[in-house]
């Protein structure tokens, strides 16, 4: 057991010294407790707490022995057990000290604090694996967001700390990733105000600004609000260090469809480069007007649309892949008929959706074209009675991002 | 290993011992008192002892003695009921136990290691415990022990015995360290370790019928043969010493005395505590494969032999000799742990219903090789596989064996409680529950399923475990409560609200892992589900005839504190929210429970039954099923025609109480009208999705949940299709489609579509006023917010009237409110009306009326709902009644 007795030395003179960042190093998963608690595990042995208790200050000896049990539990595969054991042990223990003093003072525990957070967010998600494997209730991820929210509060509170402040940022990021896998998109947005009253945004490094701009713009995205989800996800890809492409994709899974609903096509190679084939056939859909490619296409990766939670902003494209048609019809009836050019008789749409494999009664087809000018896809009016569809003199076919993409009745 | 072959030699003397012998080796021959090792030194650290004893026969009583206190000299050990204690001895044992291990082949540094670790445990761990005092006391008593080792080894023999006359009926806690399961059953297959100590005495045949061996070992001697890993049904173990980290310890009934029965399973990494309640009590191990204190890599390669050490546990010697064989030849991790924990399941199932291990064991043989052969051994889920069970196994007829599993489902009421190997892990609760419960059809479950929510966060695991468990699960309930005979299931329901009101009691963690415990102990014993026991449940006085008598009510109200069977014969009854705990006589067992929703829903059909008395009506049934905790088809039955019920007067708030339940209960593959509900659990989501608005994306996306979630053979449904294509019209602001569907519901979907009628209704007149410059004719209008009937949706309704009525419905076929009018005319004034009422302006034009979209822009408007009157019955409307009351006041 040298090496436990030279880690808690280590770790003792690194809390002595008040170093945050080593202490941390020391407390990570990957440290050298790794090893040391898969000596124990498997030598069966239980954490030395007489040995620590010995050797480290109040609080921490009880925190480093749940530690070191998390990482023996970790080892024998009990995630649960061992996720309780940071948390509860551990995670809460240090909350509890930086909620404690407001001021400066427990400014070098940050390091730990966000070592920790990050840590029981990992620990978290593989427990609730195991659980929901086992069929129990999987509740650690909720648990952990309880912890993380005493962490946030601990930091983002703090009265004469900046650097406490803009800590919190960090957390937050981890938050919006367990808010999200939880769906509990609600809570994401008290924290995000907190960020943007404190002006904490600035501060913070790319890598958290791209994660918070990343969660903020799918937010936006469930609410309807393309543009600012365009701004926020335009940036999260723009400043996605390029090294890590998954990143990059996860961007692009919500950028992609926002920016087809404002009217910007991903180009075949960004697709291709980033792995996103399930987009090459909708981009296709939307750039051709091709409405039966679209639903056949949503219909066929309806599963993975909906595990990423697109499905509902793709299917939004409908109605733009309908415009494109029936801009298409429009240019191909002003040829055949110029001197009635304004005027597409609605027969001529329905024929080119059955061309497309699609039937739509009478009925359904006036209510698509009442909802393309009702929600200002096509300028112009439709003559109900006469079937046809009078098309403004001027820009008739507006950009779409000017179109209303919110339901106007839910926006009023 | 020695422990384990006197179970067998106790169960089949003749067999096991021959086994034992033969596959034992040489250290069967050491005689029954031989000496154990002198104190510890550098040549004895490998050498386990046990130090067994068989049982006195006067140990046989069932009375309950405390435990004796060991040797003069000796410390007591601590009482058993100290929960810290008997923990730190279990580590301390283990802790040697694994020196022992490591010490086939380095015998005199792993005593040396020995040593130093019992001084720096002295040095330290007296000031962590909160029983500071007992540690340092304990740690003397350890010290002691190895001073006066020899003394004491001898002595143990005797003490022992005395020890297990006095322990008889306590229940108290099983340990068993991973490790020592694996070192115990290493030794034999390994020939570089010291000769072992064994007792080999035969214990004395027919001593309860059954022999109990007990094995009193301690301190560090008893290293290495760590004793019984299974003790056969009808002994009574009770590691008395605290310092002897051994096996299960399980309680005896002390009605049965026939039979006292007890499992003691190996490889318990729990610590489980039993506290001894005045019931008869037992405690399940589960054998599992999850141990808290596994060291993953042991030197020495003994890996394998963990698997074999598991397969001998459980198995009889043959196939334990076999195995141990076979992985000492094959390098490690030759089976994979969960197939030895199954292993371990299918001989303590086989046990309690009296199959000789040497069949199972063959059986088993044979079974593995075939498994080996087909290269499944690493790819099947032991976890969940089913208990194999020789063809036709003897005696599981007669009585004696079902007396002897049922004693098993009795009371337990351990507490669990940390020990220093961490903290006992709901995990391993639950991985234990799932063993018992995947294995054994008769479980119940009354678990609800985890909602695991949609996370669209990582998309990499596409599959969560429980959407693809649900099938799964769903093999080992059909069986269900059904399978049980009617009176059983009374029993088994009062076993349950017994240990309900128990928990309830406790409260908080104890009361948690008592329930699953409880469950465990339940579900997990009676194998295949045909020993089906609560029977003996209330111990000897149990006697068939006593099925809802006076008597058998009396015990059980005096054993379970008065527990709820259903004994009320009536067929009406009302609902009154309980605030206590049930009265038998006010609850209806299943049958009549069926008679009265079979009354209830012809009443409900003939319209006999107002909407007030049947929702009444419901939810009695509905308690009823709740606190006899049936989950099964009839329940599902009450709360289909429950919500049916609802839906069809419209009252959501009950109908999503039914649904949520129904869920649940589909989850559990219960049999029921899955594609209608399953619909309307779409619809339901999706109306409350369109109206939520812009804080819709909670709903929007359990709604997403849902669908993704549909069965796939249910997906093909009429009912489904429907609601699939609903959704999609309220997303993409169909109108037109939406009345379409609504005209086509099958079922009771309109009911639901309702909520949402009005709004797209509004939505649909404002698109059409923004688009359209000339003025539309109404009927148009009509037909596309579906207030007049569509000429060519004449024949839907045709379908549908097919006689009867859903069960639960008044109707053979629901309008809704928005239905549309049943002709053209009607329908077009009727929209006309409508469209005054939301501000639209409509002129007559000519002979028909029209909508002047040009002149309605900008003045259409949502008028404010006529105060609804939410029960439905106009004569209780409040306003009504304040005006009758003043009339009658002036008259």
């Amino acid at each position: 057991m040298a090496q436990l007795s030279g880690y808690v030395h280590e770790l003792a003179s690194a809390l002595k010294r008040k170093d945050g960042q080593r202490a941390a190093e020391l407390l990570s998963t990957t440290s050298s407790a790794g090893l040391i608690a898969h000596q124990l595990a498997s030598a069966g042995r239980p954490v030395p707490t007489g040995q620590l208790s010995a050797q480290l200050p109040e609080p921490w000896s009880d925190m480093v022995t749940a530690f070191l049990r998390c990482l023996v539990g970790q080892h024998n595969g009990e995630r649960a057990v061992a996720c309780k054991e940071f948390r509860e042990g551990y995670a809460a223990s240090l909350a509890s000290m930086l909620n404690a003093d407001k001021g400066t003072e427990s400014e070098w525990l940050i390091p730990l604090a966000l070592g920790a957070a990050a840590t029981l967010k990992v620990l978290s998600s593989m427990a609730d694996e195991e659980l929901a494997r086992k069929g129990a209730p999987a509740n650690q991820l909720s648990e952990c967001a309880i912890s993380l929210q005493n962490f946030f509060r601990g930091l983002a509170t703090s009265k004469s700390s900046q650097a406490k402040k803009d800590a919190s940022v960090a957390v937050v990021c981890v938050m919006m990733k367990v808010y999200f896998k939880l769906n509990a998109i609600n809570n994401c947005k008290q924290p995000l105000q907190q960020i943007e009253l404190n002006r904490l945004f600035d501060n913070a490094k790319e890598a958290h600004k791209v994660t918070l701009r990343y969660y903020t713009g799918r937010l936006a995205a469930y609410d309807e609000d393309f543009l600012k989800a365009d701004e926020h996800l335009t940036y999260a890809f723009e400043h996605c260090v390029t090294t890590s492409p998954n990143n990059i994709r996860r961007v692009l899974r919500y950028l992609i469809p926002v920016k087809m609903l404002l009217g910007v096509l991903p180009s075949e190679g960004l697709l291709r480069q980033y792995g996103l084939p399930e987009y090459e056939p909708i981009r296709r859909a939307v750039k051709e007007g091709n409405l039966g490619l679209l639903l056949s296409s949503l219909e066929s990766n309806q599963v993975r649309f909906i595990q990423s939670g697109t499905f509902l902003l793709l299917e939004r494209l409908q109605l733009v892949v309908v415009r494109r048609l029936f801009r298409k019809v429009a240019l191909v009836h002003a040829q055949m008929n110029p001197a009635k050019a304004h005027q597409v008789p609605l027969a001529l749409f329905e024929a080119a959706l059955q061309l497309q494999g699609i039937e739509k009664d009478p009925l359904e087809l006036q209510c698509l074209m009442a909802n393309l000018i009702f929600r200002k896809y096509i300028k112009g009016y439709l003559a109900y009675k006469s079937r046809v569809v009078v098309l403004a003199k001027t820009d008739a076919f507006p950009i779409l991002s000017a179109v209303q993409l919110a339901d106007p009745l839910a926006a009023t | 290993m020695s422990a384990y072959y006197q179970q067998q030699g106790a169960h089949y003397p003749l067999s096991g011992q021959a086994a034992y012998q033969q596959h034992a080796g040489p250290q069967v021959s050491a005689p029954p008192e031989a000496p154990p090792p002198p104190p510890p030194g550098p040549s004895d650290a490998g050498k386990p002892a046990i130090n067994d004893a068989p049982p006195l026969p006067g140990s046989s009583s069932s009375e309950a003695v405390p435990p004796l206190p060991c040797q003069g000299e000796v410390p007591p050990p601590p009482p058993p009921s100290h929960p810290g204690l008997q923990n730190n001895s279990v580590q301390n044992a283990a802790v040697s136990a694994t020196g022992t291990a490591s010490g086939g082949g380095d015998a005199t540094a792993t005593a040396a290691s020995h040593d130093a670790y019992a001084q720096w445990y002295a040095r330290n761990y007296s000031s962590y415990y909160s029983y500071p005092g007992y540690e340092q006391q304990w740690y003397a008593y350890w010290q002691q022990q190895q001073q006066q080792a020899d003394a004491y080894a001898y002595a143990s023999a005797t003490s022992s015995q005395q020890q297990q006359a006095g322990i008889l009926n306590e229940p108290s806690v099983s340990v068993l360290p991973r490790d020592e399961a694996r070192d115990k059953l290493v030794h034999p297959s390994s020939t570089s370790s010291p000769p072992h100590t064994y007792n080999a005495q035969p214990p004395p045949s027919g001593l309860y019928g059954q022999l109990p061996v007990h094995r009193a070992s301690h301190g560090r001697f008893r290293t290495g043969a760590t004793g019984p890993n299974t003790v056969p049904i009808g002994s009574r173990v009770h590691v008395n010493d605290a310092t002897s980290a051994s096996a299960s310890v399980a309680g005896v009934p002390s009605g049965s005395k026939q039979h006292p029965a007890i499992v003691i399973r190996p490889q318990v990494p729990l610590v489980k505590r039993a506290v001894s309640v005045a019931t008869p009590s037992y405690i399940s191990v589960d054998s599992s494969s999850n141990p808290v204190t596994a060291s993953s890599t042991p030197p020495h390669g003994q890996n394998p032999a963990v698997a074999a050490a598991v397969a001998a546990g459980a198995a009889g010697a043959m196939a334990a000799a076999k195995a141990a064989q076979a992985s000492s030849t094959q390098g490690s991790s030759q089976w994979p742990p969960s197939f030895t924990a199954w292993v371990t399941r299918c001989f303590n199932t086989a046990r309690l219903q009296n199959i000789p291990d040497s069949r199972l064991s063959q059986k088993l043989m044979a079974y593995l090789e075939q498994v080996k052969t087909d290269g499944k051994l690493w790819t099947t889920d032991w976890d969940t596989h089913p208990i194999m069970l020789p063809d036709n196994p003897a005696g599981q007829q007669d009585r004696g064996s079902e007396a002897v599993s049922t004693v098993l489902a009795l009371d337990v009421t351990p507490v669990r409680k940390r020990s220093r190997w961490g903290a006992v892990s709901e995990a391993r609760l639950d991985h234990d529950r799932r063993h018992s419960h995947d294995q054994h059809p008769s479980s119940i479950e009354y678990r609800k399923r985890p909602h695991v929510p949609d996370s669209d966060e990582d998309d990499q695991n596409g599959e969560r475990g429980s959407d693809s468990a649900t099938p799964k699960q769903s093999l080992h309930h059909v069986g269900g409560v059904q399978s049980l005979s009617n009176r059983r299931r009374k029993k088994l329901i009062q076993m349950e609200q017994h240990q309900q009101q128990q928990s309830g009691r406790r409260g908080g963690k104890g009361a948690l892992s008592l329930e699953e415990l409880r469950r465990q102990a339940r579900a997990g014993r009676f194998g295949n589900g045909r020993a089906a026991g609560i029977v003996a449940g209330v111990g000897v006085h149990d006697d068939d005839s006593s099925g809802m008598d006076m008597s058998d009510e009396e015990v059980a109200e005096r054993r379970f504190d008065g527990l709820v069977v259903g004994t009320c014969q009536n067929l009406e009854k009302s609902y009154f929210r309980l605030t206590s705990k049930p009265d038998p006589a006010t609850v209806r067992p299943e049958p009549v429970l069926e008679r009265a929703l079979e009354r209830l829903v012809s009443l409900i059909a003939h319209g006999e039954a107002s909407f007030f008395y049947s929702l009444d009506q419901f939810k009695g049934m509905r308690q009823d099923c709740t606190v006899q905790h049936l989950r099964n088809g009839l329940a599902v039955r009450v709360y289909e025609a429950h919500a049916r019920s609802s839906l069809e007067y419209g009252d959501t708030a009950e109908f999503n109480q039914c649904q949520a339940r129904l869920a649940h209960l589909y989850a559990d593959a219960q049999p029921g009208c899955v594609a209608e509900f399953t619909a309307y659990r779409v619809l339901y989501e999706t109306v409350h999705c369109a109206t939520a608005g812009r804080r819709g994306g909670g709903m929007a996306k359990s709604l997403m949940h849902t669908i993704r979630n549909i069965p796939r053979e249910l997906s093909g449904s009429e009912e489904i299709r429907h609601a699939l294509q609903v959704r999609e019209a309220v997303m993409t602001y169909n109108y037109a489609a939406f009345f379409r569907l609504y005209a086509s519901a099958p079922h009771l979907g309109r009911a639901i579509m309702d909520v949402v009628a009005e709004a797209m209704r509004f939505a649909g007149l404002n698109a059409f006023v923004k688009a359209c410059d000339l003025p539309l004719p109404v009927s148009e209008m009509a037909l596309l917010l579906g207030f007049a009937p569509r000429p060519s949706s004449c024949h839907e309704d045709a379908k549908e009237g097919d006689g009867k009525p859903l069960p639960g419905c008044m109707r053979v076929h629901l309008d809704g409110e928005a239905a549309a009018a049943s002709s053209m005319e009607e329908g077009v004034a009727e929209c006309s009306a409508w469209l005054r009422d939301h501000g639209a302006v409509v002129i007559e034009k000519g002979s028909e009326p029209v909508l002047d979209t040009k002149a309605s822009r900008g003045k259409l408007f949502v008028p404010e709902v006529s105060a609804k009157v939410t029960h439905g019955d106009e004569n209780l409307s409040v306003n009504d009644f304040l005006s009758q009351a003043q009339r009658n006041f002036a008259g």
